[in-house]
């Protein structure tokens, strides 16, 4: 009778595990929230258009990869470490595939299979078949599908991400130029759902902040 | 400096490689057993602290006294390149007698520090082998002379019948032990496509020191053991001597740092099944395709990054680096994208004529219009800097650059590097 009052927490403790077990949402950083109601539910897929930059991108895998989750990028031969790593990027936790070249496809594909987010940048116009197939995948796998555009997608994708072109703070001015170094940006993001949300989300960020995070504006 | 051939069983390519001379000069217990290996992998590894007035802290100031540029290889061991000093004492010879004769005269506080001595050589292992002989540290070797010197292009004969204990860490000197391999010499002579496939590429590195043909050796973070080995208790007994990333000084304060890679069949956190995405990947795109970043100390974007294979990723302890001072860094955010090389670029003044920073390191006139990798000139907005730097003025390619961050008319903004009047594009703020 002794072992009975133990037991409540330990089904508390099985039941939590269990719901953590069936969020089907990866973790995003808190200036995001806005763009994303609900989350970032695994298995979408994300397109970014291709004047917002990569920033934004990166933003996206800073929580996930913090929490542990595998991340990816393929495609994007220079990227900028220090700026993932300010972001809050865990860099042990992003695997980076810089030139797939032409098999970006396959590259894509192998890895939505075992990352839980993978930010592509494809190498020339991705084809219909292809696009379906990789959102299929990412769907199948529960993982995310980041397309950096370069060409349009040809796919609607569950959410498009459209950085509109920010202002850098900290240089310029008429009287000295040569003033301060580069500060931050101000950006205005929107995110157009497919469904869900009838009307394009819009929300201010610093992308990046003065300190190189994410940061409500 | 020596030009060495560069002997390579695998390809028969003959490719020459410059080694450095350096200078050693060790201030060591003078006890008969020497604490192996030597510090050699500790190579700029970490400044012990110079807290008022210890031996180690003195012996630096002594030897930095005669010349700036000498490095802490371990408490009581410090190093310079020969090339930055020889003219200033006229010679190579009095040169050495000149810091073997400041360090003897070093007060004689501590029993650790008693041996005083001073090595000349091609490359780092062979100086500090040369500075120990010097200190009368290595008993049983002939000592040579006064001040121990290795003259130009005799590293290898020198290091031939030396233990290879002095240079690899037990285990795996106990490995090679195994297969008939004791000395430098015997390591030299391996067929270099076998020693890579049965130790891997540490023991390659090993190699590439013991025949003089590398300065300095590879942080060791490949995996480590005899692959081929049948006899599992061989790779059993081969347990990490330290934490990784742990600055060991032991009782002696002559044994160094050294990361002890993993091994074969070690899981990391959750990495298992990456791993098998990674191997498909590999399959796909060809070997080290698939990187890992770091970030290291240095002062531009480029340079405190660094991609390393999957297959020799070792994780670091923290994912932040600590925020050591670097002067002329660039402070965040940093440039989303780096471009390493970086991309020509071209920055001119009001006046149409080329922007240049003076030697003081400001700019001569403002820039007003830039164009990055031929494209079309944008004006320019806002401009901050320059940040000189002054890089690598310990070996052969000195770099004198400054940086200019930029914001272009149309806002973009970029990291812009200048190199004996020659503009880049180094990173971009996307």
């Amino acid at each position: 009778m002794a072992a009975r009052p133990q037991l409540a927490p330990l089904l508390d403790a099985r039941a939590r595990t269990v719901s953590l077990g069936i969020d089907r949402s990866l973790p995003l950083a808190d200036p995001l929230a806005p763009l994303f109601p609900r989350g970032l539910p695994r298995g979408s897929t994300v397109v970014i258009t291709p004047r917002s930059g990569i920033t934004i991108g990166l933003a996206l895998t800073a929580k996930a990869s913090a929490r542990g989750c595998w991340c990816a990028v393929a495609g994007v031969a220079d990227l900028g470490a220090c700026c993932a790593t300010e972001l809050g990027v865990r860099l042990d936790r992003l695997v980076i595939v810089p030139n797939p070249g032409p098999l970006w496809p396959e590259v894509a594909a192998e890895l939505l299979e075992h990352a839980d987010m993978v930010l592509v940048r494809p190498w020339g116009k991705a084809s219909g078949s292809v696009a379906r197939q990789l959102a299929a995948r990412a769907r199948r796998y529960g993982s995310v599908l980041v397309v950096l555009s370069g060409p349009a997608w040809p796919e609607t994708p569950d959410v498009v991400l459209d950085a509109l072109k920010g202002t850098w703070q900290g240089l310029g001015g008429d009287d000295r130029p040569s003033r301060g170094h580069l500060y931050g940006r101000l950006a205005e993001v929107s995110a157009s759902w497919r469904r869900g949300h009838p009307d394009t989300l819009y929300c201010s960020l610093w992308l990046p902040s003065p300190d190189g995070m994410l940061a409500p504006a | 400096m020596a030009a060495l051939p560069r002997r390579d069983a695998g390809t028969g390519i003959g490719t020459v490689r410059l080694v450095e001379r350096f200078l050693v000069a060790c201030a060591v217990a003078r006890e008969v057993e020497v604490e192996l290996p030597l510090p050699v992998l500790g190579v700029r590894a970490a400044r012990p602290a110079r807290a008022g007035g210890s031996i180690p802290h003195q012996f630096l100031a002594a030897v930095e006294d005669l010349c700036p540029a000498a490095e802490p290889l371990a408490p009581g061991v410090c190093i310079f390149p020969v090339r930055l000093a020889r003219r200033a004492f006229g010679g190579e010879e009095s040169l050495g007698r000149a810091i073997l004769q400041r360090v003897r005269e070093l007060p004689d506080l501590s029993p650790m520090h008693a041996a005083r001595g001073v090595g000349i050589a091609d490359g780092v292992l062979a100086a500090c082998i040369a500075a120990h002989l010097s200190a009368g540290r290595l008993p049983g070797w002939p000592l040579r002379g006064e001040v121990g010197t290795v003259a130009s292009g005799q590293t290898p004969e020198f290091l031939a019948p030396f233990p290879l204990e002095l240079l690899v860490y037990p285990e795996l000197a106990d490995l090679l032990g195994r297969v008939g391999i004791h000395t430098l010499g015997q390591l030299a002579c391996l067929p270099r496509d076998r020693l890579v496939e049965r130790f891997g590429h540490l023991a390659a590195s090993y190699q590439d020191l013991a025949s003089g043909l590398s300065d300095r050796p590879i942080p060791p973070t490949g995996h480590t053991r005899d692959r081929t080995a049948s006899d599992r208790s061989a790779s059993d007994a081969m347990q990490p001597p330290e934490t990784p990333g742990a600055v060991g000084i032991d009782r002696a304060q002559m044994s160094t740092r050294y990361v002890q890679p993993g091994f074969w069949g070690e899981v990391r956190d959750g990495t298992g099944e990456m791993s098998r995405a990674v191997e498909a990947l590999e399959t796909l795109l060809g070997e080290g395709t698939v990187l890992m970043a770091h970030i290291l100390g240095g002062r531009s974007p480029a340079e405190r990054a660094m991609f390393v294979p999957w297959a020799s990723y070792e994780p670091r302890g923290g994912q932040h680096e600590k925020p050591l001072p670097w002067p002329g860094r660039i402070p965040p955010p940093s440039p989303s994208l780096v471009f390493d090389p970086p991309i020509a670029a071209d920055l001119l003044d009001a006046r149409g004529e080329r922007a240049e920073v003076t030697a003081r390191g400001i700019l001569r006139a403002d820039p007003a219009q830039v164009s990055i990798g031929g494209s079309p000139l944008v004006l320019v907005a806002g401009w901050a800097g320059p940040w000189p730097a002054d890089e690598h003025w310990w070996s052969a390619p000195r770099r004198r650059r400054a940086r200019v961050q930029l914001l272009t008319a149309e806002g973009d903004a970029h990291l812009l590097v200048v190199e004996r009047g020659r503009w880049f594009c180094e990173g971009t703020y996307d």
